[in-house]
């Protein structure tokens, strides 16, 4: 029954642009283990500019692929062009999945036990997060959209009040030139722009979920409007904070802590409210993925318990990579290598457009 | 089934509203510090701490509050801190605290290793008042404690401070954005406690404090602090006072209600020229000579001269002091460098000491005075008659 709800709904293309949006902007929240070695202030600036320029290239075989197999998601059509390819497709599919799973629910408890709750429990911290993510899997796709629909707006009129709350500390001194640390600092960053946009593996999956063909549609809504909100905040945390954003684990959370001691008092809860909402919608989405991916693997309809197995695997490995920094950041690093995007939406397309083309000459030449 | 399934899974969604109260610590197991200051001696930290404590009883309505002061000390200020647990076993909690007093020795040796503290712990805000101690910081919290539990006092006369031109933002924020900034340098108000009527002591703002390298460097008077506030665009409000007319005869007051200041980098000879421009706006308050009050519109411009020229003799003593002989940027010259000459910066970055030595601050001041006031030029009738 569950597969069935994960399987057949349709979903709009505003629904998916926001869900993407919203996991999307988890980025802004996490601590990033690289902080010291990847360039910052005005450097991720101009980075995000051409992270969102070299993005377009990098999903031309992607776009090539899909338009030719209207309603199908990129795993699907790697299945049907080559059926082992499928199954590598699904397991890699899976595996990302899943650890982007983990990589939330420990990211969701090193932010509320080091800046919030230094005193709580990461272990029932995962736990109770683990087990709300499962109950959302349970509501399934469409519920899932519906309430990231609702985040999205409520965090799009947080970051108003944001803006309302701290123009005063404005500074615009802090903007330096954003070649300032070399040309080879701006393009490490604008790669790391890209590779990281882990929700481009997700994009590719749910597309056979939208009730339209407009994929190109809802990838530029998805692309323009988390590039817009996330240049937005970076610019505010450069000219907000400084050089002292640059050494914050939270440069993000700083910032609503510091517009609440203006005009809105604890403003900081508003945003622990959405940390809450947008990181449990995201592991619930990836969540949903690995429980597909998962069945399609093993070939069989497991129902509930392949999500259950697989919130369960990710709430042990949450919490062991919760507890130690340095796994957390072999997990981060393995994420955001590059691999997961490069493997499966620039490689495995390519692979599969050379398929479908050596295919399309093969009969051609065995008719003439 | 379905219904045992969905009956599991809402008493489990029910408890996701409770997760506030996992470890929870009740109000009367904490410590409440409302000020905190810091200073050291031989074994490291000591850290005093002015505690709110309510005193209110079962059936009252309006509770009162009695100021109780702890001290402890430790190797480092987190160690000093949970000795307070000590005293009542509770935990310390900071934050409600609204203020941090830095002693002058401590300030010596580096604000840097004093403030990581704070700046690391999640429960102080950012826009925490830091201030130093004329002394030790010990001596201010001790002041506060004889005037009541109430840190809104010490708020609000570094808030009126601002307001009126002897403060620049000394937030904790703002004092760590400089600290972290390459060459930049910060500054913090100078307090000291006097006494009044023979016993109480009560706070007073006394300066600025500049820094170099992290370390207290110089403390300046409260006019250099007003030279230092018009050159880095802070300074809200100031009255000034100057002679003018024939012979200085006349003398007038003027209240300046906004500054502007803006700064331009050029590279001249290779070495960096800062263009300091200050504009300002303001209003007679007293015009007053030897025999009459109040001023004509055609004598505004030489009020506005005599403005704009004391202006600048405080600005340029202020920089001469600071900057080229402190070597302390609290002005922050070096990150309009980094702006606006990056390359330059960049190569002569580690010349710093030097590069100040070779260049120059031009500062250029103009002052608008609008109107005359209420008051129009009169004389004394008595003088009048007896010249006639």
């Amino acid at each position: 029954m569950l597969n069935e709800q994960i399987r057949v709904p349709k979903i709009s293309r505003a629904q998916l642009v926001a869900l993407l949006v919203l996991t999307r902007l988890f980025i802004l929240l996490i601590f990033v283990p690289t902080t010291h070695e990847s360039p910052g202030g005005t450097t991720s600036l101009v980075s995000i500019l051409f992270g969102y320029l070299l993005t377009v290239p990098v999903l031309i075989p992607v776009f090539l692929l899909l338009r030719d197999y209207p309603g199908m998601d990129l795993y699907q059509v790697a299945r049907q062009l080559s059926p082992r390819l499928g199954k590598l497709a699904a397991a890699g599919f899976y595996l990302v999945c899943l650890l982007a799973v983990i990589e939330t629910a420990a990211q969701f408890s090193i932010f509320l036990t080091s800046a919030v709750y230094p005193r709580a429990s990461s272990l029932w911290l995962v736990l109770i997060f683990c087990g709300a993510v499962l109950y959302l899997v349970f509501l399934g796709l469409e519920a899932v959209t519906r309430t990231a629909a609702i985040l999205l707006v409520a965090v799009c009129a947080s970051g108003v009040l944001l803006v309302l709350g701290l123009w005063k500390f404005w500074d615009v001194l802090n903007l330096y030139s954003p070649f300032y640390e070399g040309f080879s600092a701006v393009l490490y960053s604008t790669v790391l722009c890209v590779t990281q946009n882990l929700e481009l593996v997700a994009l590719v999956l749910l597309v056979s979920n939208l009730n339209t063909d407009q994929i190109r549609s809802t990838f530029w809504g998805y692309h323009n409007l988390s590039n817009l909100m996330i240049w937005l905040m970076a610019f505010a945390a450069v000219v907000i904070l400084g050089n002292d954003g640059e050494t914050r684990s939270f440069p993000v959370y700083t910032m609503f802590a510091l517009s609440g001691s203006n005009v809105f008092y604890r403003f900081d809860y508003i945003l622990i409210m959405l940390w809450v909402g947008t990181s449990m919608i995201r592991a619930a989405m990836y969540l949903l993925l690995a429980s597909r991916m998962l069945n399609e693997l093993t070939g069989r309809r497991f129902g509930w318990w392949i999500p259950a197995l697989n919130g369960a695997i990710a709430a042990v490995a949450a919490v062991v990579v919760a507890g130690d920094i340095r796994q957390l950041r072999l997990l981060y690093l393995s994420l955001a290598s590059g691999l997961p995007v490069y493997l499966l939406v620039v490689l495995l397309p390519t692979v599969l457009l050379a398929i479908r083309w050596k295919g399309k000459r093969e009969p051609k030449e065995g008719q003439a | 089934m379905n219904r045992r399934r969905m009956a599991v899974l809402t008493a489990f969604a029910v408890s996701l509203v409770l997760c506030g109260c996992m470890n929870r610590v009740e109000l009367k197991d904490r410590t409440i510090i409302r000020m905190i200051g810091v200073d050291t001696d031989e074994e490291g930290f000591v850290v005093t701490m002015l505690q709110f404590s309510p005193q209110a009883k079962p059936g009252e309505q309006n509770s009162s509050s009695a100021a109780v002061v702890i001290q402890t000390s430790g190797r480092s200020i987190s160690e000093a801190v949970s000795k307070v647990s000590h005293y009542n076993g509770n935990e310390v909690f900071l934050g409600n605290s609204s203020f941090l007093v830095v002693g002058q020795e401590a300030a010596q040796e580096g604000l840097e290793r004093t403030l990581n503290y704070f700046n690391a712990n999640h429960e102080v805000s950012p826009e925490l008042y830091v201030a130093m101690a004329q002394g030790r910081a010990e001596s201010i919290i001790r002041a506060k404690s004889q005037e009541g539990s109430n840190p809104t006092q010490l708020k609000s006369l570094v808030e009126q401070g601002r307001r009126n031109g002897l403060l620049g933002r000394p937030t904790l924020r703002d004092v760590m954005n400089r600290l972290q900034s390459n060459r930049a340098e910060p500054y913090l108000p100078v307090l000291t406690t006097v006494e009044l009527d023979g016993n109480e002591d009560v706070l007073k703002i006394v300066g600025m404090a500049v820094f170099r390298d992290g370390r207290l460097q110089d403390t300046l008077s409260i006019e250099q602090t007003r030279g230092v506030l018009w050159a880095t665009n802070e300074l809200n409000r100031a009255l000034i006072t100057v002679d003018f007319g024939e012979e200085d005869a006349s003398r007038a007051s003027v209240e300046l209600k906004k500054s502007r200041s803006r700064v331009k980098v050029e590279i001249v000879r290779g070495y960096p020229v800062f263009h300091l421009s200050i504009r300002s706006q303001g209003s007679i308050r007293e015009v007053s000579f030897d025999r009459g009050g109040g001023a004509q519109v055609d004598e505004l411009t030489e009020i506005q001269n005599q403005v704009a020229e004391t202006i600048r003799a405080t600005v340029r003593q202020t920089i001469d002091r600071v900057f080229f002989e402190q070597k302390s940027d609290v002005f922050r010259y070096s990150e309009f460098l980094k702006k606006y000459a990056p390359t330059y910066w960049k190569e002569h970055e580690k010349d710093w000491d030097r590069l100040i030595e070779k260049s120059r601050v031009e500062i250029e001041v103009s002052c608008q005075i609008d109107h005359p006031g209420l008051e129009n030029k009169h004389h004394q009738i008595v003088k009048m008659t007896r010249s006639a």
